[in-house]
């Protein structure tokens, strides 16, 4: 079992606070990782992109992000280093600039292949933050309230099948497609058949967990040119299990639900914006209406932030 | 041990006999006439006293059988010195084989919730030889009737399979005797055979087909052809077949023109020309050189592959072939599914197998292990009141199956086998569900192998599962 | 529509599918079509179902003409192997050379070869009638079923090899009989009839033949 929360403001605010206090209030669902992906503004300028990686423990690391980034083509203007307060690696917050999002997939590629770092996001606006334990550590350790944004989407972890550690914590992120990233409630029964199918379309899984299955069919459908919409209906069809999800991009958050209705989710809409959560107890907590709707099952709908 | 019946004539005949002087005639304890007694320590189980007796009155027993002479071994050698032939019998392989009953489907509990069978729904629909065909093969379930001649079977056998296919949303195969006209009108979706003897063949019998089967060849026989003696083709059977009354008829051990991979792709592509392209060519292939095979014909175009493995039935084969060639549908069934997977046409070849299958808790297993659908006979034949004996090929089956003499064709009653027909593959449909949703499931195809875990290591290695106990 | 009586398919434009295509399409009207330009192409009237003159001005490929009900095609050229496969109804007419098993699986129908042919000719040929105007090659009527082959030339090693109900009447010598074959001579009525068959092709008639029957007829 696990909790997920998503928060679309109607405009750009500090989304972090309210991001942890909803997570905070579905604590009781798992205690074994917290994470979130928070979608910044972008910068002005167009070839400056988002990066957060963990540095491994290869010799020369940390110096290595940074010249493993110049060494494939990428120009670092910044690094800020947060130690984890669970004993993890650190996480690298980073700016970068790259000419355009085909030199920064292949920065990415090369960083990951070279085993200096493990990028865990990239993008124009998405930050990805996650660790072991509980919400409070990751709001001590990374500061997670003070996180401006367009919209966000957060998790908190109860282990059911994959291993415990920052690489099987969401949100799972691709290494194919920029600020798209995962959070998952549930299980997908078939995910070795769906992975399998997607492995030979090209697609390099970094974990065993079962929730990575779902961005990467998802980026699938969007590289043969379906609409996010279209994409997250094909996922109820071809993905098996019970199971809630959020799917965030650049534009918005998209939200999915089994056919059997499984696993929860329920939405309402704010006076500040519009909040998604497995449970009517984070809505309450952050928000002043008491007007919550509940998905169906098998519905799909896709959230687009306000654009200033 | 040794008994003497109650109609020895008391000859002593069984006491001259004996080698080893190991039988006294004896007054019995009651009143009567003497009786043979066996001193059991000496006896060496020669039988010669058994087999001279004019009465039959003794019946002797081994006590020290041989593990490399048993009984029916040496039985099975004392025929082929008196016949000078080789056996020839119907249906399968009686042989011991590991087969699907050695695994287990792993059910869901927490990590993952079971899908309740009384209530939820569980998908069971399958589209097969999409590749290339305009009209794949639609069924309502992943399972059809398997190809079983008319010749082979009667004419009512055939009828009433059709029947039952039909009503289930299932399909039916002509088999290679070409294509009786009823089945063709009962039956919905329909698999026409064409098969190296080309009985029957014709554009309009391929141009009515659903989808066509290329036969390689078949698990029981693998890698051989076959025959019908000249005095069982009947005059409908060589109707149908196209050929002279009375004569043989051979099926080659392989196609004539079909010697190498590069004419199996000319070969797809001739019948592909034939129909406009309209249909799914299926390619069925005796379980030998599985994985070989497999990226042949995928390579070469097959819409699907239908991998038979040695478990398979046939109204005739030699039984040395039918219990030494071929490979068990078990390992058949991971091996094919690796082949596609290692050539990188998993996605675009459908692959179906069959031979011994025996239950839906066999089907739902396949399935788990890569198969898109299976094909069942013997099982069908079972549901129309076969005892699976044997005796297919002498043509006086008295259940009407495999005969074609009217008074015993008069006991297969049509419709209520029809029914039967039906209610197998309901039954075996539901079963197979049964499992995939205690194991978590919506949908049959949800399936996966790291869903099975095996009771021995021969099935382990076999089928690629790890052994019951063991994490993934 | 406008019924028109002869229509020309160009196969290179087209390819052997497209010609196809056309040839079984009901709005082919034409009684007469012309094929050009085969180049060798193979499957040409694969399964075509429908009383049509086709004069095809070139060589083919494989398969020429397989499963074919009710056509008469004549080729202006060579076929490759396997012309006439599963012939239903209906003839094929080569004025050249054939590959390996012309005929094979004849169902009814005639194929004929006015030059040589290569190996197998009619093998497991159930019915109908092939005529090699030329000499034929190895195994001629391998597994034949039924019909007959007549060879006006030689015929190769180990002719009417397996022959399980079929005849093979051979005017030249027979290097070598099959396996289950055997001689016989042929009579005066049968020769006359084979003759008309021979006439009718425009072929020269034969002194006589040598009748090739299974051993245990």
């Amino acid at each position: 079992m696990c909790g997920i929360v998503g928060i679309i403001p109607n405009e750009s605010k500090k989304v972090g606070g309210e991001l942890i206090e909803m997570l905070n209030s579905l604590q009781h669902r798992g205690t074994d990782s917290a994470g979130v992906a928070v979608y910044r503004e972008e910068f002005d300028r167009e070839d400056t992109y988002r990066l957060v990686a963990e540095v491994t423990d290869k010799p020369g690391s940390f110096g290595g992000l940074g010249n493993a980034i110049g060494e494939a083509g990428g120009d670092i203007r910044n690094i800020s280093f947060r130690p984890s307060p669970h004993g993890e690696k650190g996480l690298n917050i980073c700016t970068l600039r790259v000419p355009g999002e085909k030199e920064l997939n292949q920065v990415i590629k090369k960083i990951n292949s070279s085993e200096v770092a493990n990028v865990y996001s990239y993008g124009k606006s998405v930050q990805v933050i996650k660790d072991l334990g509980l919400v409070d550590d990751l709001e001590e350790g990374y500061e997670i309230s003070s996180m401006t944004g367009t919209h966000a989407i957060g998790h908190v972890r109860f282990s059911t099948e994959s291993g415990v550690d920052r690489k099987h914590a969401h949100p799972f992120h691709t290494e194919d497609l920029p600020d798209m990233s995962v959070v998952h409630n549930g299980q997908i029964t078939n995910h070795y058949k769906v992975r399998g199918e997607l492995e030979r379309k090209g697609f390099a899984f970094s974990s065993g967990n079962d929730s990575e299955v779902i961005v990467y069919f998802i980026a699938d459908q969007l590289r043969q040119g379906k609409s996010l919409q279209d994409s997250l209906k094909a996922s109820v069809e071809h993905l098996d299990g019970p199971f809630s999800y959020l799917v965030a991009t650049s534009d918005g958050v998209g939200v999915a639900r089994d056919k059997l209705g499984l696993r929860p989710m329920a939405w309402v809409e704010g006076e500040g914006g519009k909040y998604v959560a497995s449970e009517e107890v984070a809505l309450l907590d952050t928000c002043r209406s008491s007007e919550i709707e509940y998905f169906k099952p098998g519905e799909v709908r896709v959230f687009e932030h306000a654009k200033n | 041990m040794y008994e003497i019946d109650s109609k020895c004539i008391s000859c002593g005949k069984c006491e001259t006999t004996c080698p080893v002087d190991a039988i006294t005639m004896v007054e019995p304890a009651s009143a009567g006439d003497p009786e043979p007694k066996i001193d059991m320590n000496a006896c060496t189980y020669c039988g010669a006293c058994a087999k001279n007796c004019p009465v039959d009155a003794i019946t002797i027993e081994k006590s020290t059988p041989s593990n490399t002479w048993p009984e029916d071994e040496i039985a099975e050698i004392a025929e082929k010195a008196e016949t000078g032939s080789v056996r020839v019998r119907g249906t399968s392989a009686r042989r011991e084989l590991p087969d699907f009953d050695d695994l287990t489907v792993r059910n869901a509990q927490v990590s993952r919730p079971p899908i309740d069978h009384y209530r939820e729904p569980c998908e069971t629909k399958v589209n097969l030889g999409s590749r290339h065909a305009e009209k794949p093969l639609e069924l309502e379930i992943p399972i059809y009737i398997g190809a079983m001649s008319f010749g082979a079977l009667s004419k009512s056998a055939k009828e009433a399979l059709a029947r039952g296919a039909k009503e289930a949303g299932s399909a039916v195969d002509t088999g290679e005797g070409g294509m009786l006209p009823e089945e063709r009108e009962i039956s919905d979706k329909l698999v026409v055979q064409y098969a190296s003897g080309r009985f029957g063949v014709s554009a309009e019998y391929l141009q009515s087909a659903d989808a066509i089967e290329l036969k390689i060849g078949q698990g029981a026989k693998a890698g051989q052809g076959g025959m019908l003696m000249g005095d069982k083709v009947s005059q409908e059977i060589s109707e149908v077949r196209g050929t002279p009354e009375n004569t043989d008829l051979i099926s080659p051990a392989r196609h004539m023109d079909i010697v190498g991979p590069e004419d199996l792709k000319m070969k797809i592509r001739q019948l592909r020309e034939i129909v406009d392209w309209e249909v799914p060519i299926i390619v069925k292939f005796a379980a030998g050189r599985v994985e070989e095979d497999v990226k042949i014909a995928a390579k070469a175009g097959a819409d699907a592959v239908l991998v038979d493995g040695m478990q398979g039935g046939t109204g005739a084969a030699p039984n040395p072939t039918l219990e030494n060639a071929g490979i068990p549908t078990l390992a058949a069934t991971s091996a094919a599914h690796a082949a596609l997977v290692d050539i990188g046409l998993r996605e675009e070849v459908d692959l179906i197998i069959s031979g011994g299958i025996t239950s839906g808790s066999d089907i739902a297993k396949a399935l788990a292990l890569g198969a898109d659908a299976v094909s069942i006979s013997t099982a069908a034949l079972v549901a129309l009141g076969c005892q699976v004996c044997g005796l297919c090929n002498t043509g006086r089956c008295p259940y009407g199956i495999t005969t074609h003499i009217p008074e015993l064709e008069e006991n297969l009653d049509v419709q209520k086998r029809g029914h039967s027909v039906e209610n197998l593959l309901d039954v075996f449909t539901e079963e197979a569900a049964m499992l995939a949703m205690l194991a978590g499931k919506t949908s049959l195809f949800s399936l996966e192998r790291q869903d099975l875990r095996a009771l021995t290591k021969e099935a382990s290695e076999m089928a690629g599962v790890p052994l019951a106990g063991s994490s993934e | 529509m406008q019924k028109t009586n002869r229509e020309s398919l160009d196969v290179k434009k087209l390819g052997s599918r497209g010609a196809n295509d056309r040839l079984k399409s009901p709005e082919l009207t034409a009684e007469t079509v012309e094929l050009t330009n085969p180049g060798s192409s193979h499957f040409l009237a694969a399964g075509l179902r429908k009383e049509l003159d086709l004069t095809i001005k070139g060589s083919t490929g494989y398969y020429l003409g397989t499963c074919m009900d009710g056509p008469n095609i004549t080729v202006e050229g060579n076929a490759g192997w396997y012309p006439g496969d599963n012939l239903t109804s209906g003839s094929i007419r080569i004025e050249g050379s054939a590959g390996d098993g012309a005929g094979q699986g004849l169902y009814g129908g005639k194929v004929v070869v006015t030059g040589n042919c290569g190996s197998r000719t009619g093998q497991l040929m159930k019915n109908g009638t092939v005529i090699v105007g030329g000499d034929s090659g190895f195994m001629t009527g391998l597994y034949a079923f039924g019909g007959r082959i007549i060879v006006l030339g030689d015929a190769g090693e180990k002719a009417g090899e397996s022959v399980l109900g079929g005849t093979i009447y051979v005017q030249g010598a027979v290097a070598s009989l099959g396996q289950g074959a055997t001689i016989k001579e042929t009579g005066t009525e049968e020769l006359e009839q084979l003759n008309n068959l021979v006439r009718e092709q425009k072929l020269e008639p034969a002194d006589s033949f040598k009748k090739i029957i299974p051993a245990d007829r």
